[in-house]
Formats: C-alpha cells, sequence, structure tokens
C-alpha cells in the first residue's frame, strides 16, 4: 500500500483528530494572516496621521544672489519670480498633495448694483491673497480660518472669490452673487468681475497681539478676501512685479517623505536653484514623530511576536501529535516499511490538512478584518489581508510544518523500531 | 490512590507530556502578557502623539482692568489636564529713557504716522520667553548679542541693534521704561540682550511709529506688569497660552478654567488651538483602533488554541479513562485528575511567563529607546542640508514609553488562563466521559 | 539448508544487564520453532534481533547466507521476515484487508477468508473485531508479505485455549504447507509441544530442547534430548 493512501486514509478515519489539528492550523493561521493585514494596515494609518501634519516646503527668491535696481519706492530685487510653470513642475513631483502661492493686494469690491462692499474699518479695502489655491493658505492649513461654505479657490478657477462670513452677512451677499473688484478706484485700474464661491468662519482670536509682527495684522481678519490668482493679475495689470509670485508652499502626502521630495525638488534641471530657496517646515510631523514611530514599532513588534509564538504553537501541536502516533511508527517499521517512507507519510498528512486549512484561513481572516471593519469603521478597512499576505503564509506555513513534522519525528525515528514498539502505549 | 497523587504521578512521570503542555501555556501566557504590555506602551505612545500636537487655548484678558492675576495663573496651572508648558505674554506701549532720565531717540522713517505722545515711545513686548515671542519664531528676529529673557521677574530688557546704535546703549546699560499717559511712573530696567530683524518688515510705510521693529522692546513679564498696571511685587499678564495633555480634553479644561474665581471671564477671549489635532484625529483614532483590533484578534484565537489543544491532549488519554472507569474510580474524580494536572501545570506556567514576558518587554523598550536615539540625530542630519540653523528638538516632555507587564495585566492573564484551562478541559472531557467504560476501552488505539 | 543463522549474538540493555551471551542457533524453512523462556529472559529480544527491529551488540545474523546488518535492517524487515505480536499491533485506521495490504501486494481477501475471516469483517474497523480475528489478521499480514520468516511473539498470549489452538495450527500450517520460517516466542507448552524445534533460552543462553525429525508428518512433538547437535557452530 503506498503512503499516499495511508495518508489519505489515516486524515479520513481518524477524522476527529485531523479536525483538531486542523481547527489549530486554521485558527493559527488566521491569526498570522490578520497580524500581517493588520501591520500593514498599521503602516498605512500612520502615513495617514504623518499625512495630517500639514508637513510642508517653501519656494521663495533668493534675494541674496540676485541682483539689486533702485526706483521711486526704494531699491528692490531684481530676483526672478516664480513662475506658475515653476509651479506646475514642482506640484507634479511624486509625493506633493497640494501646493498655493499668492500675491496679495488690498483692493476694493463691489456688487452688482455699484455699491461698495464695507469693512470693519472706514477704509473700505480688503487684504486679499490672490491664490492659486486657497486650501492650501496658510490661514487655512493652521486652522485660523475654516471654510464653511462653498468651495476653495482653485488653479482651474479663474474669478472666485472667498469673503469672511461677517463681511458676507454685512454686505448681504451669498454664494453665487458676483462681485467686482479694483485694485485702487483712485488710480486707473481696471474692474475685474468675480463670483463669490466661498464663505470662511474666523475660528482665531485676531485681537491677540501676538501676530503684530506681520503687515496683515493691520487687517481685521473679517476683512481678508481670498480670490482667483488670475482675477488678482488683472486687477494688478498696472503693477508691473506686483503680480508676480514671490513664494510658494508645497504640502507633501506624507511628512516622512518631505526630505525625499525636496531632494527630488531640487534635481529638477529646468530651474536654476540658484535664484531660489527652499525650506522645510515639519514641525508638527517632528514634535509626534518619534510618538509615532514608537506606535508603529510595538505593533510591528506585536505582529512579530504573534508570527513567532505561532510557528512555536504549530511545532508543538504537531510534535504532540506525532509523538502520539509511536506505537503506530513502531509497527510500520515492523512490518517493514522505511522510516523516510513513514515520515513522507506524515508530512503527506500535515500538508493534506494545510492545503485545505490555509486557503480556509484565508477566507476567515477576510472576514475577521470584515466583521472588524464593521465593528470599528473606517480603521479597521485598512485592514485587508491580501493575497501576498496569503502567499506568504502559505509557503512560509508550509516550510515550517514540514520542518516541525521532521523535528518531532526526530525523537521517535532515532529509536530502533524494538524500542518503539516496547515504548509503546 | 487519591487523585492528586494520581495527578502528581502522571505529570512527573509523563515528563514528555507535561513538558510540551507546560510549554504551550507558557508561550500563550507570555504572549498574552507581551500583547497587554504593548498594548498599554501604546497607550502611551498615544498619548504623546496627542500630546506632541501641542493643542492649547489661549486667554485674551487684555480688556480687563487688572489683567490675569499672577494666583489665578497658578489655580489654572492646577487644573486636572493641563501639560504645565505655557506662556504668559503682555504688551504694551512705553517711552524710553536714559538712566538719568533724558528720553530717548526712536526711528520715525517709514512709519505712517508718529502719534502724539508716542515721540520717543515704541511697543513693549513681555513673554516668559522671550525666545518664543512670535517676532523671534515667526517675524525673523535673531539676538546678536547678550541673552534672550526668560525669567518672568529680573528688569530686563532686550532692544533693537539700530535702537542701541542709535542711542549708544550696549549690553548691561540700564535705562528706564515710563508710562506713555503717566511719564513720571518710570522703571528701570537692564539691557540684558541686542536682537536684530532678518526679515523686512513688510508693514512699512502702513505702521505707526511705535510699531516699528528698530522700536520694539522685550522685557520681563513683571516689568510688563507694571507699566501696564502699576502692579509692584506681583505680575500680572494680559495674555496666557496653556498647554493641554490631551487635546481631547480642551473644552472641559476650558469650562474649568471659566469657573475659577478671580477673574471675570465674561470679558475675555479664551480660543482653543488644536488644529493639528483635529487633522490627525481621525487618523489617530484609527492606528489606536489597530492595535486594539490585534489585541482583540490575539486573545480570541489564544484562546481557542488553547481550548483544541486541551482537546488534542485529552483526546490521546481515552484508553487511560477506560482504565480507570473500569476500575470503578468514578467519573467526577477521573475529570477532577484532569483538570488537577492541567492547573498544576498552568500555574507554573503563569509563574514563569512573567519571568519570560518581563524580560521581553525588556527588550522591546530598550529597542525602542535605541530607536529613538537614532532617528533624532538623522532628523538633525536630514534637514541639515535645507536649513542653516536648525533649533534642536523642542523638548515637549513626553513621558517615556515603558513596555512593563503590569499588575492588573498579570492578575487578568491567571485569572483568564485558569478559567480557560478548566473550561476546555472540561469541555474536552465531556464526551468521553458520557461513554461507556467498555466503549472507551474498545475504541482505545 | 537453513535461512536463519544466528551467530554468537550478545545484547545487553544500557551496557550492563546482559540479556544474550554468544547465541546461536539456525532455522530452516517449513519448520516451526519454539523459543521458551521466563518472563524477562529475553525471548522478545532474540525474536526482535531477529526480525531486525533492533541490532545485537555482538555476532552476526545471517539471512540466506547474508548478515542483515550488512544487507540493511530496514530491507530484511521489508523483504524476509514478517512480525506477529501478542498485542495484534493493526494499524486502527486501515481495515483488515487495508492492514494485510499495508506489505503485500496480493489480493487480501482470499487470504483473510483462508484464516478464517469473513468478507464483512475484512471491511470492518480492526478494533471492533475479536482478540483472535485480529491476531488472524496480523497473520495474515505476515503471510500475505511473502517473506519467508515469520516471526510471532506470544501469539496467543491474549486468546482464550480454542482460538489459541486455532492460531497454533495456523502457524504450523504456515510452516508445513506453505514452506515459512515460523519462529514463536512463547511461554505456552500447548505451542511448545507442536513446534518442531523447541529452544530454551535461559541466562541468556539458548539450548535445543525439542526436535523433531519430521514436523510435516508429525502432529505431536516429542521430546529429543540432543541439545548439543544444535551448537555445532561453536
Amino acid at each position: 500500500m503506498n503512503l499516499g493512501i495511508r495518508a489519505i486514509l489515516y486524515s479520513a478515519r481518524k477524522w476527529k483528530k485531523t479536525l483538531l489539528v486542523f481547527c489549530l492550523l486554521l485558527a493559527i493561521t488566521t491569526l498570522v494572516l490578520s497580524g500581517l493585514a493588520i501591520a500593514d494596515a498599521q503602516e498605512e494609518q500612520a502615513e495617514e496621521v504623518r499625512g495630517t501634519t500639514g508637513a510642508s516646503f517653501t519656494v521663495e527668491r533668493n534675494l541674496s544672489t540676485g541682483g539689486w535696481a533702485s526706483g521711486n519706492g526704494g531699491s528692490y530685487s531684481t530676483q526672478e519670480f516664480i513662475t506658475e510653470e515653476m509651479l506646475q513642475e514642482i506640484g507634479s513631483v511624486d509625493g506633493i498633495a497640494g501646493y498655493d502661492a499668492a500675491v496679495v493686494s488690498m483692493p476694493y469690491y463691489y456688487t452688482q448694483s455699484g455699491e461698495s462692499i464695507v469693512t470693519e474699518d472706514v477704509n473700505n479695502s480688503f487684504y486679499t491673497y490672490g491664490s492659486l489655491n486657497s486650501e492650501y493658505n496658510e490661514l487655512f492649513v493652521s486652522g485660523r480660518f475654516e471654510l464653511v461654505e462653498g468651495t476653495h479657490i482653485t488653479e482651474d478657477m479663474p474669478n472666485g472669490l472667498i469673503l469672511s462670513r461677517d463681511r458676507a452677512e454685512k454686505n448681504g451677499l451669498k454664494l453665487g452673487d458676483k462681485v467686482s473688484g479694483i485694485n485702487n478706484p483712485y488710480a486707473d485700474d481696471p474692474e475685474v468681475e468675480m463670483e463669490l464661491v466661498g464663505i470662511f468662519d474666523v475660528l482665531a482670536d485676531k485681537d491677540d497681539e501676538a501676530t503684530m509682527y506681520d503687515a496683515a495684522t493691520l487687517w481685521d481678519y473679517t476683512d481678508y478676501a481670498f480670490c482667483s490668482y488670475n482675477a488678482m493679475k488683472e486687477m494688478a495689470v498696472n503693477y508691473e512685479d506686483g503680480s508676480k509670485l514671490q513664494e510658494a508652499h508645497f504640502f507633501v502626502e506624507d511628512a516622512a517623505q518631505l526630505d525625499n521630495v525636496i531632494a527630488e525638488v531640487q534635481n529638477i534641471s529646468s530651474i536654476n536653484w540658484d535664484n531660489f530657496i527652499i525650506t522645510a517646515n515639519d514641525e508638527v510631523y517632528q514634535n509626534i514623530s518619534s510618538a509615532l514611530s514608537d506606535t508603529g514599532t510595538l505593533i510591528t513588534t506585536l505582529i512579530v511576536v504573534i508570527t513567532a509564538v505561532s510557528m512555536v504553537l504549530i511545532i508543538l501541536i504537531l510534535s504532540m501529535s506525532i509523538r502520539s502516533r509511536k506505537r503506530e511508527t513502531g509497527i510500520l517499521l515492523a512490518v517493514g516499511i522505511a522510516k523516510p517512507a513513514v515520515i513522507l507519510q506524515y508530512v503527506l498528512e500535515t500538508l493534506l490538512i494545510a492545503v485545505v486549512a490555509f486557503p480556509l484561513a484565508y477566507l476567515s481572516s477576510k472576514q475577521v478584518a470584515g466583521t472588524l471593519g464593521t465593528l470599528f469603521g473606517k480603521a479597521a478597512e485598512n485592514v485587508i489581508v491580501t493575497p501576498e499576505h496569503f502567499m506568504l503564509v502559505a509557503i512560509v506555513g508550509g516550510i515550517l510544518l514540514v520542518a516541525a513534522v521532521l523535528v518531532s519525528s526526530i525523537s521517535t525515528m532515532r529509536l530502533k523500531p524494538k524500542q518503539i514498539l516496547s515504548q509503546m502505549e | 490512590m487519591n487523585l492528586c497523587k494520581r495527578a502528581c504521578l502522571y505529570s512527573i512521570r509523563k515528563k514528555g507530556k507535561t513538558l510540551t503542555l507546560l510549554a504551550f501555556l507558557l508561550v500563550m501566557a507570555t504572549l498574552m502578557l507581551t500583547c497587554l504590555s504593548i498594548q498599554s506602551a501604546t497607550e502611551t505612545a498615544n498619548a504623546n502623539i496627542k500630546k506632541a500636537l501641542l493643542g492649547y487655548f489661549t486667554i485674551n484678558a487684555k480688556t480687563l482692568e487688572s489683567g490675569i492675576p499672577e494666583d489665578t495663573v497658578s489655580q489654572i496651572l492646577d487644573v486636572d489636564g493641563l501639560s504645565g508648558r505655557y506662556t504668559l505674554r503682555s504688551y504694551t506701549y512705553a517711552a524710553y529713557f536714559d538712566a538719568d532720565g533724558n528720553l530717548l531717540e526712536i526711528n520715525t522713517e517709514g512709519a505712517a504716522q508718529v502719534p502724539e505722545g508716542y515721540e520717543n515711545a515704541g511697543r513693549v513686548v513681555a513673554n516668559s520667553n522671550s525666545q518664543e515671542d512670535s517676532y523671534f519664531t515667526d517675524g525673523g528676529f535673531e539676538m546678536v548679542e547678550g541673552n534672550p529673557i526668560t525669567t518672568e521677574a529680573g528688569s530686563q530688557v532686550l532692544i533693537h541693534e539700530k535702537f542701541a546704535q542709535r542711542n549708544g546703549l550696549s549690553v548691561g546699560d540700564t535705562m528706564l521704561l515710563g508710562n506713555v499717559e503717566d511719564k513720571d511712573k518710570t522703571i528701570p530696567v537692564t539691557v540684558a540682550g541686542i536682537f536684530t530683524n532678518t526679515e523686512e518688515q513688510d508693514s512699512i510705510g502702513m505702521a505707526p511709529s511705535y510699531d516699528l521693529y528698530d522700536n520694539i522692546v522685550f522685557t520681563d513679564l513683571s516689568t510688563a506688569s507694571f507699566l501696564l498696571y502699576g502692579t509692584e511685587g506681583t505680575t500680572n499678564v494680559q495674555y496666557g497660552d496653556f498647554y493641554v495633555n490631551d487635546p481631547d480634553e480642551l473644552e472641559r479644561i476650558m469650562t474649568d478654567v471659566q469657573e475659577l474665581d478671580g477673574v471675570d471671564w465674561e470679558n475675555c477671549t479664551l480660543t482653543r488651538y488644536d488644529n493639528d489635532y483635529q487633522n490627525a484625529k481621525e487618523s489617530l483614532e484609527g492606528l489606536q483602533n489597530i492595535v486594539f483590533i490585534a489585541i482583540a484578534v490575539v486573545s480570541v484565537i489564544c484562546f481557542l488554541v488553547l481550548a483544541l489543544f486541551l482537546t488534542l491532549r485529552l483526546r490521546g488519554r481515552i484508553h487511560e479513562t477506560g482504565v480507570y472507569l473500569a476500575m470503578g474510580i468514578s467519573k467526577g474524580s477521573v475529570l477532577l485528575q484532569y483538570l488537577l494536572e492541567v492547573i498544576l501545570v498552568a500555574a507554573i506556567a503563569l509563574f514563569i511567563s512573567f519571568g519570560t514576558s518581563t524580560a521581553i518587554s525588556h527588550q522591546i523598550g530598550s529597542s525602542l529607546l535605541s530607536q529613538v536615539t537614532s532617528e533624532t540625530y538623522e532628523t538633525v542630519d536630514l534637514t541639515g542640508e535645507n536649513e542653516a540653523a536648525q533649533e534642536p528638538t523642542e523638548d515637549l516632555g513626553l513621558a517615556e514609553i515603558e513596555v512593563a507587564v503590569s499588575a492588573e495585566d498579570y492578575a487578568l492573564v491567571w485569572a483568564f488562563g485558569m478559567v480557560l484551562c478548566v473550561a476546555s478541559t472540561a469541555l474536552a472531557a465531556y464526551p468521553i466521559m458520557k461513554m461507556k467504560p467498555k466503549s472507551i476501552l474498545s475504541q482505545m488505539s | 539448508m537453513s535461512i536463519m543463522e544466528i551467530k554468537q549474538v550478545g545484547y545487553s540493555y544500557d551496557n550492563k544487564k546482559k540479556v544474550l551471551k554468544g547465541v546461536n542457533a539456525e532455522m530452516e524453512q517449513g519448520k516451526l520453532y519454539a523459543i521458551l523462556g521466563p518472563s524477562g529472559c529475553g525471548k522478545t529480544t532474540l525474536l526482535s534481533l531477529i526480525g531486525g527491529l533492533d541490532s545485537p551488540g555482538s555476532g552476526q545474523i545471517y539471512f540466506d547466507g547474508q548478515d542483515i546488518a550488512k544487507t540493511g535492517l530496514s530491507d530484511h524487515r521489508k523483504n524476509h521476515v514478517a512480525f506477529i505480536f501478542q498485542a495484534y499491533n493493526l494499524i486502527d485506521y486501515l481495515t483488515p484487508a487495508e492492514n494485510v495490504s499495508l506489505t503485500s501486494k496480493l489480493p487480501p481477501l482470499p487470504i483473510l477468508e483462508r484464516l478464517g475471516l469473513t468478507k464483512e469483517e475484512a471491511k470492518r474497523n480492526v478494533l471492533k473485531l475479536s482478540g483472535g480475528q485480529q491476531q488472524r489478521v496480523a497473520i495474515a499480514r505476515a503471510l500475505a508479505s511473502e517473506a519467508p520468516v515469520i516471526l510471532a511473539d506470544e501469539p496467543t498470549g491474549n486468546l482464550d485455549e480454542d482460538t489459541a489452538q486455532d492460531i497454533t495450527e495456523i502457524l504450523k500450517e504456515s510452516a508445513h504447507k506453505m514452506n515459512k520460517c515460523v519462529v514463536v516466542v512463547t511461554h505456552s507448552n500447548e505451542l511448545a509441544k507442536q513446534a518442531d524445534v523447541v529452544f530454551r533460552l535461559k541466562k541468556g543462553e539458548l539450548q535445543v530442547l525439542e526436535r523433531v525429525q519430521d514436523g510435516a508428518t508429525q502432529p505431536q512433538s516429542r521430546r529429543n534430548n540432543a541439545p548439543r547437535s544444535e551448537r555445532r557452530a561453536h
């Protein structure tokens, strides 16, 4: 009788034992698979956390390497400005989530009926950012402002405008209203038509004098506005350098990659980096990075411990199950079946169980992940058992099982058949 | 032979089997204990993240007649949940005199106007630590000479490089700060340091003379308090930023603070600043959930595996059971013997597991520590390329992560382990015990 | 022509107690040999050595003139000898028929039927059979293996008298009709009486007690005092 048939007959006839070993294998494999999925989910989640830290870098003109010229307002730098092409080139680098660059001016706004939109101040000028992507404006990123209605200004929006809720209400404006802006109504500046696309709330305390170093502090936060860069350019058409970009902020997806992203940006050959300075800003990430990586290390350790323990458990279980078959081993040897054939039979039986248990564990761990998903919501959705996990577990598990059977058989196989028979229970 | 003796003899004579069981239980108990210690360590790590996201609230008591008094500040600091990190700030104006009472000259070039009464006056900024003031952190101010002001009392000032040149002042000199309205009310201060601005002031042409960078003076809080409120010996402040441990508790802490006596909270503005935390909140909760999920999965499967293992073990003893029953030993007694064996081994395993899991936890703890040191080094190295002067990483007062087996965890594992051993042995024994001795014996293999 | 030859075989447990001290014997096909001796004298050990379950401390065992230590114990077990145990030692997850098929390519049913098992019994769980029937299966397994030597360790020890007699008959037939060399370790005089040659193992030495000249025609064994002649190799 060949050993394959013996293996199948054993597994089928001793189905209770087979079932037990099967359940154990299933449980342990599910554990390891879930563990692997959890480790990956942790990685993803940590990346998400890092993404929320608003790590960014600033590209600004390097005034120290540029020339200087003097005009009627004093001397000014002739250093090259940041162009829109440059922004797009940098913005297309992998790992950059978004960017903003803005030109600041203090225009006046009028309703369609021609009435001036009033500010808190007697002077009706608004401190306005002509922004490419207002979502990434420092004021929104830092949480001082919050967009409560409408949308942010984006690059493809040529004539958008965002005002504070106070101003919108006081002037009876609502989303979609047409507003026209003039940079300086006392000069020969053009009137540019815009559409109110968003309204923000002020969360920060503007009365706090901590920001007095900034020119913008002369305006009340409610008198701030954001308009499309394009609209700003049109309004400032009479001011040669006034509509050019001095600096731009780029936000990265993963704060841990900030340095790599910056390095890649600095490799863009079409930009003369002598003329620009890059400054990294990842203070928040720096603050939490060590605690965050602690969490990562702990979870990884946990998974490693789980995996190691699982291996030990499998070896223990198999050695127990092999040792309980000493008598059988003795008989098989006595009837002249060679040791390798006997061991091979045991290996085969174990693999037979594994062949069923592993795919089932794949399904059951997916089930576990699914159940966790409904229990814990979003976080657990990241706990996904991938085919790669399965392949890993199946291959390593298979090797481990064979090794475990061999190791477990050593003690029995070292004995002479006579000793086995006399020891048997 | 009583069942205790049988249990002991079985355990001793069947060394291999007992050792396998011991190894199994030990591994399980160690796994559980390690998991629990890792879980509590991740809780610490998570609390550290929350703390490092620096949630704080600012009290703006500018409109109050006497600001925030000193004892109110200490009461606020006693509120549960504050991290102990805080900044007190005051802003005022002062007329500048030299030690002899002669007016000092200010810069008026580039000023939108020179308001009346401020011809020789400037802005006075007082901060618990002048280095942390926004002029220094965001405005590009830098010390040129001397030391920043870090004490709340001390009658010191920092002056601008140009102001020092204009008036022939240097570090160590004494000057007088006078109340703008009542110029006779003066306070002598020592020049502790000289600063300069690295960035052009962008409000030139718009700001009044006293707000020009050249005319700003940094001082300590008690000096500002004297100028603002005329206090002597006690320090009242206009603003306070108080950092909390857990930004989730900001709301509660702010409510608690507003219940304190001594301040007219109605006329104060309290603002919460926890944007970084709010951004990260959801993801952080996710991270925390993942740890919980891991522990839950491990626990459930551990128990499952243990139950299965004990069943497997008992099934190997069907024949023995038949023999006992045939000898007239009652089923209860046999079951009790099996339970006793398992409990005996479990107790030993649990005792040893404390040692093993403590050792493992210790190992994890020290690997965390070495990781921290190497990482700090790395960040300094990398950012050094991009930023000329990188300040050393701030000490946020984060708790050291301790991976240790707590007494509660240990007790928990004991309780659960024992209950589980008993339950699964009893459960595994049930089908065997139900059989008649004869059928047990005939089933032997 | 002897098929098994035992030369100066010695054996000791843990290098201490000497169980066998220079045992010599020769065994032929077509004869039933019985080895008698008190419990613990080394009978089973001797049988194990002959069967290649263990290797002797000293001396050689020859099968068909070749040293089994050289040709390989596993090969010896597989091709030359078949065991029958007191405790039957059937593989419990295999049916009687499958147990017989373990080592044989012959169809198991005829053999089992010849030994008195019904077709139904041949397909039952072996543990549900009576002791006698289990031993018949064990013998069937031994016979089916086509090994010329059958080694039986107390094959009737667990059986009642009638069944024991049946088993003895089967063993005898195996020797005489199927030309096997059957070696039985026993302390049953009933069995010994029917053997062609009876050895007694005493103090580690083997003596021939009885010898029947023509075992095939003599149903009853007879006492024969010629111990020396068996020890010619000495």
